[in-house]
């Protein structure tokens, strides 16, 4: 085991020397979180408002939507809706988000709990959509009566203010691009060298390696995190809280693996920064950070849920007090699971790379 | 296996999808020699030593191997960013040894160890893989044209390290196209053909090898069994009396004196 440590710190040690005695590599770990910060801090900072726009059709038109409706608007930008227009032409022409009431809302409320109404709004914000709903208060339902609740659908996904949903996201991308980008041109270096028949046939493991990748890429994302804040931070007021790190660092380790996996697509140190900005642009859009991903077809749904960004990007929100469909400790979960079954697919694919290029020799 | 025989490989056979690419019925490499690995392209002079270096499975036949054997990849590269020293340094961790100054030494690039590998020349360069390959304390070094890019001056360099592993007790086998280089240097060279593999010692004090330059009538190579490398067509090692002969065969069938040169053992 004392040798496994011995190799891992040095090969750690190889790839920090390795990276960082190159210009480019430095550069790329600064200019593109200054880059990026600054621009999502322009969008941010010039954005019409601060709050989320709530499109609202009140199809009840009662005294308890009314309510509804006032309370909504202590959270969102609340726009009303003609309640003649249709649905669906007011969410593709105006609105992103659109809460219809329905008709007989307040008459459910009378009909469950007469006496005492005790509103309470909720939503369960998530990756792909954002439910809300009302429900009495539960501290002045009677003991041994149910709860009664009334679903009103889904409103869309993200957080309560531009900063909540856009600052993990520009994090994370900026993360992803850095780590991505820096780990899969350590990876060309070892395969393109032929360094990899020589070390894995004889003096390192490939699970030594992917440990040794995972330690070293921590600086880099460090440092990378701090620039992309200082500069979110000149244009927003952030709340860096400590519950932010372990969202942040596991979506690195989780990276990791999946940069090697990439790797092994390149065959030039260009094609792989190119692999690595295509992959970290897909995986903002279908993360629900840039676009709700109830907007997104099935297919890329199904690629934001198997992408480490989605659990990123989640796990931050929860840490930053937003509502998520899963919670902070799922989204921790989920990046664990992700960095495992990464691995297990690159040791996978690297053995079988090795096995071609050896075949065609 | 003889005391100091470090392979021994009896009827290895291989085989890609139905043609036969490596056929060696026996081979026995002794202890501390450099063995040079000659054929043309596709004879197997790779896969023998993926195989000999447990990278590839044989498809019949036993191969014994008495020590360590590490194999130097064709092109491989160490990390361009880091120093001679770094570079053997991070490989000496690897394989547990801490003498990587002593490594520098024997590979000759001590005197570079705080230059950056990526501003070295390629003759250093190889010097510095074939250090970071013997980290790894190998008994038996095996190299896949490790001349391949480097000119004549550094090949020849590389050539006179490799010797010098040799007096190291290290048995060294390298593939190779070059056929005057490997008679020259060589302790012994494998010939590789569609026929099989047949072993062969190199220049003696007394031998000789004699190159013509191409284009030369097939027909006067197939008779005096001579190969081409590209540019050149060589024959050899022969002993004096042989040159004699062949020296007027060659001129009975009109080359010219001009397009013949001769190298003898003396001049290694």
């Amino acid at each position: 085991m004392n040798g496994s440590v011995s190799r891992i710190i040095s090969s750690a040690a190889t790839s920090l020397r390795t990276v960082f005695g190159s210009k480019s590599a430095i550069a790329w770990m600064i200019v593109i979180p200054v880059v990026v910060s600054i621009f999502a801090g322009l969008l941010i900072a010039f954005a019409d408002n601060e709050v989320m726009s709530l499109h609202v059709q009140d199809l009840d038109d009662s005294s308890l939507s009314n309510r509804l409706i006032q309370e909504l608007g202590e959270e969102y930008r609340v726009v009303m809706v003609d309640r003649d227009a249709d649905p669906e032409q007011v969410v593709g022409r105006d609105a992103v988000f659109l809460l219809v009431i329905p008709d007989g809302f307040e008459d459910w409320a009378w009909d469950s709990y007469p006496d005492d109404l005790g509103l309470v709004l909720h939503y369960d914000g998530g990756i792909t959509m954002v439910n809300v709903w009302v429900q009495t208060n539960p501290s002045l339902i009677p003991v041994g009566m149910p709860q009664a609740y009334f679903d009103l659908g889904t409103i869309g996904t993200g957080g309560d203010s531009l900063y909540d949903t856009y600052y993990p996201t520009v994090l994370a991308a900026v993360l992803m691009q850095v780590v991505l980008g820096t780990i899969i041109s350590m990876q060309y270096t070892v395969r393109v060298s032929n360094l990899s028949p020589l070390m894995w046939n004889t003096c390192l493991r490939r699970w030594e390696w992917l440990v040794s990748q995972v330690i070293w890429v921590m600086v880099p994302a460090a440092v990378c995190s701090v620039f992309a804040t200082m500069i979110m931070s000149m244009f927003y007021p952030i709340l860096f809280t400590p519950a932010l790190i372990p969202p942040i660092m596991l979506s690195v380790v989780a990276a990791v693996p999946l940069a090697m996996l990439f790797s092994i697509l390149s065959n030039s140190v260009y094609s792989s920064m190119a692999v690595a900005t295509v992959a970290t642009t897909i995986m903002a859009l279908v993360s629900g950070g840039l676009i709700p991903n109830y907007l997104l077809n099935d297919i890329l749904r199904f690629f934001g849920a198997i992408l480490p960004m989605t659990y990123a990007i989640t796990g931050m929100r929860s840490a930053m007090d937003v509502n998520t469909a899963l919670s902070y400790g799922d989204s921790m979960l989920y990046l664990g699971l992700f960095f495992i079954a990464a691995s297990a697919l690159w040791v996978a694919a690297d053995w079988l790379a090795g096995k071609v290029s050896v075949r065609r020799a | 296996m003889n005391a100091d025989t470090v392979i021994r490989i009896e009827g290895l056979k291989k085989s890609y999808d139905g043609s036969v690419v490596l056929d060696v019925e026996s081979l026995e490499i002794p202890a501390g020699t450099l063995i040079s690995l000659i054929g043309p392209n596709g004879v197997g002079k790779s896969t023998l030593l993926e195989i000999l270096a447990g990278i590839r499975s044989a498809d019949s036949g036993t191969v014994g191997i008495d020590g360590k054997v590490l194999l130097l990849p064709q092109r491989m590269e160490a990390f361009e960013r880091l120093t001679v020293r770094q570079n053997i340094s991070y490989f000496a961790k690897l394989f547990g040894r801490e003498d990587s100054d002593e490594i520098m030494r024997l590979a000759g690039v001590d005197s570079y160890a705080g230059v950056l590998y990526h501003i070295l020349s390629g003759g250093y360069r190889r010097r510095v893989c074939i250090a970071c390959t013997l980290c790894g304390s190998p008994d038996i070094l095996l190299m896949d044209e490790p001349m391949t890019g480097l000119d004549p001056e550094a090949r020849a360099e590389i050539w006179e390290l490799l010797r010098s592993l040799t007096s190291e007790g290290i048995t060294v086998i390298l593939s190779t196209h070059d056929r005057t280089e490997a008679m020259m240097y060589s302790d012994a060279i494998a010939v590789l053909s569609q026929r099989g593999i047949e072993l062969k010692d190199a220049m003696g004090i007394d031998s000789h090898i004699v190159r013509i330059r191409e284009p030369v009538d097939r027909s006067i190579l197939s008779d005096l069994g001579a190969e081409s490398d590209g540019d050149f067509a060589v024959l050899g090692p022969l002993s004096t009396f042989e040159l004699t002969e062949t020296l007027v065969t060659l001129r009975s069938a009109g080359i010219s004196e001009e397009r013949i040169s001769v190298i003898s053992g003396g001049q290694r």
